[in-house]
C-alpha cells in the first residue's frame, strides 16, 4: 500500500513538473507590460489579445487602477513599459520616466441613468430632484476631475453627491446594481452597458471631455516592443474599434 | 514599520494631522468602529455562549458561519453586505419599499460593515472563554435552580470580563482599520463615510506626507493595541 502511494506520489510529481515545462517556455515569451486607465480595461483587454495573436511570442500584462495611483506606481519604480493615463496631470506626475508622452484617445463624462429612470432624469439639473442618489469620481481621479468641469460648465447642479467614489468601477457598479439614480460616467462605460443604462450628454462638449496620454517609459525593458504597440493602437483596425467602444481617437 | 516611520514628514506632521479632511475622517473612525465595537459585544457575547454551550449539531454548523468573515477577502465581505442591505438587497429591498430610506452611503452602512469583520474576533475570543470555565460553579447555580439565563448574566459573564475585554478591543481594531468592504458598501463621502484607512489611500495619489502621517499614527494604535493585549492574546491563541 505504502509502494503504491509512493509510485502514485512519484507519477504526479512528474505530472506536476511536466505541467511547469509549457509556462518555463511560455516565459521565454517576450512580455510587454502597460499600465493603464481603469476606464481603459474592457476594450484594452480585448485589444491586448489581438495584438498578442498578431505578434507570436509576445504576450502583454495590464494593471489597470486609477491613473494617479499607476502614476505613484511608477514615480516609485514599478516596471511598467507603457503608460496609458485617463489625464495629462497624472502623466505628467510620472514624467522622470515618461519623458514624452502624447495624446491617444479621448472620452466623454456623461450623465447616466438607469433605462427604467425611476426619477425621470432627462436632464443634466434633473439631478437636484430631491430623495434622488447620484454619484460620481472622487476629485482626486481623473473622471473625478472631469466630472467636476463638466458640472461646473452647466453651472444649474447644486444638489451634492451621495459618494466620492475612490475607484471608478464602483460608480459604474453601484449605478447598475441600483444603490444609486444617476452617476457621472465616462461614454464608454455607457456604450459597454447599453442594454442596462442611457446616458444625457453635457451641453458644453470641450468641458466634459478628457484626453488619455500615452508614454514609453524612457527606462523601461521592453521598449522596442512598447513601441509596436503604441503603432499597434494608431493602425486603422484599432482606431476603428475604439471608435464603436465609443472613444474619440486623436489622430 | 520603521521604513513607513521614516517617511512620515515631522516637521509637517500636525498640519497634515489636522487637515480638515484628516480630522473628519479620523473623527468618523473613532466613533464608527467604537459604536461597532460596542455593538459586537451585545449580539456577539450572547453568540459566544451559544456557540459554547449549545448543541453541537447546532454550533457545528453555525461557527463556520459566524466566522467567516475573519477570513473572507474585504471585497467579498462588500458584495455580501450590498447583496443583503443594498437598495436591492434581500432585507435592503424591504426597508427602501417601506421607508424609502436605504443603508448604503451613510454612517449606519460604516458601523454595520465595522460590526460584520469584527463581531467574529469577539466571538472566537469569547466563546474560547466561555469553553475553559469550570462547570462546577454553573452547575451549582443549575442545582440552586438558577434559570438559564441568570446562570449566563449572573455566573458566566462576571468570570470572563477580561475575555470579552480583549474581544471587543480586537473587534474595535479590525473596524477601524477596514477598508474594502466599507468603499465597497458605504462609498466614500468626507464626513460621511470617508474612513481613516481610506483617507490614506486617497491621499497615497495626492499627498504622500499626509498619507505617511496617517499611517504612522494607525501604526502607533495597531502596536499599541498588541503591546496592551499581549497576555491575554497570547492566552487565546494558545489555550
Amino acid at each position: 500500500m505504502l509502494e503504491r502511494n509512493k509510485k502514485s506520489l512519484s507519477a504526479l510529481l512528474i505530472l506536476s513538473f511536466l505541467s511547469i515545462l509549457p509556462q518555463s517556455y511560455a516565459s521565454q515569451k517576450r512580455t510587454l507590460t502597460v499600465f493603464a486607465a481603469s476606464s481603459l480595461a474592457d476594450s484594452f483587454t480585448n485589444l491586448g489579445k489581438t495584438f498578442e495573436t498578431a505578434n507570436p511570442g509576445t504576450s502583454i500584462t495590464f494593471s489597470f487602477l486609477a491613473s494617479s495611483t499607476l502614476a505613484t506606481q511608477i514615480n516609485a519604480g514599478a516596471p511598467a513599459d507603457v503608460f496609458v493615463s485617463a489625464s495629462n496631470k497624472d502623466m505628467q506626475s510620472a514624467s522622470a520616466r515618461a519623458l514624452k508622452y502624447k495624446d491617444l484617445i479621448s472620452n466623454r463624462i456623461v450623465l447616466a441613468v438607469p433605462v427604467k429612470n425611476p426619477f425621470k432624469i432627462k436632464r443634466i439639473k434633473d439631478l437636484n430632484k430631491s430623495g434622488l442618489k447620484w454619484i460620481q469620481c472622487a476629485h482626486e481621479l481623473p473622471c473625478g476631475s472631469a466630472a467636476d468641469a463638466a458640472l461646473a460648465s452647466d453651472g444649474r447642479v447644486i444638489s451634492k453627491p451621495v459618494s466620492l467614489e475612490p475607484k471608478a468601477s464602483g460608480v459604474i457598479a453601484k449605478l447598475i446594481q441600483g444603490e444609486v439614480d444617476a452617476a457621472l460616467v465616462y461614454h464608454t462605460d455607457v456604450v459597454k452597458n447599453h442594454k442596462a443604462l442611457t446616458e444625457i450628454v453635457f451641453s458644453d462638449r470641450h468641458a466634459s471631455t478628457t484626453n488619455y496620454s500615452i508614454a514609453i517609459i524612457s527606462d523601461g525593458k521592453q521598449k522596442a516592443l512598447a513601441r509596436t504597440f503604441v503603432d499597434f493602437l494608431e493602425s486603422p483596425k484599432t482606431v476603428l474599434y475604439l471608435r464603436r467602444s465609443g472613444f474619440g481617437v486623436i489622430s | 514599520m520603521i521604513a513607513l516611520l521614516a517617511n512620515v514628514p515631522w516637521n509637517s506632521f500636525f498640519s497634515h494631522l489636522t487637515q480638515d479632511n484628516s480630522l473628519s475622517a479620523i473623527e468618523l473612525s473613532l466613533w464608527s468602529s467604537l459604536l461597532a465595537a460596542g455593538i459586537s459585544v451585545v449580539l456577539g457575547v450572547p453568540l459566544a455562549w451559544v456557540l459554547a454551550r449549545g448543541n453541537e449539531r447546532f454550533t457545528n454548523i453555525l461557527r463556520p458561519i459566524v466566522l467567516a468573515p475573519i477570513v473572507l477577502p474585504p471585497t467579498v465581505a462588500g458584495m455580501a453586505l450590498l447583496a443583503l442591505l443594498g437598495r436591492n438587497g434581500l432585507l435592503g429591498k424591504y426597508i427602501y419599499e417601506a421607508t424609502g430610506w436605504s443603508m448604503p452611503f451613510t454612517s449606519v452602512a460604516v458601523v454595520v460593515t465595522g460590526v460584520f469583520v469584527g463581531m467574529p474576533f469577539l466571538a472566537l475570543i469569547v466563546e474560547s472563554n466561555f469553553r475553559h470555565l469550570p462547570k462546577d460553579l454553573e452547575e451549582a447555580a443549575v442545582i440552586d435552580r438558577a434559570s438559564a439565563r441568570d446562570v449566563f448574566s449572573l455566573v458566566a459573564l462576571p468570570q470572563i470580563r477580561n475575555g470579552i475585554a480583549t474581544g471587543a478591543v480586537l473587534a474595535w481594531a479590525r473596524a477601524l482599520g477596514e477598508f474594502g468592504a466599507t468603499m465597497m458598501f458605504a462609498g466614500s463621502l468626507p464626513g460621511r463615510t470617508q474612513t481613516w484607512a481610506m483617507q490614506v489611500y486617497i491621499d497615497m495619489d495626492i499627498d504622500m506626507g499626509s498619507a505617511y502621517t496617517l499611517s504612522a499614527v494607525m501604526l502607533v494604535i495597531a502596536v499599541s493595541v498588541v503591546f496592551a493585549l499581549r497576555k491575554p492574546l497570547t492566552q487565546a491563541f494558545t489555550s
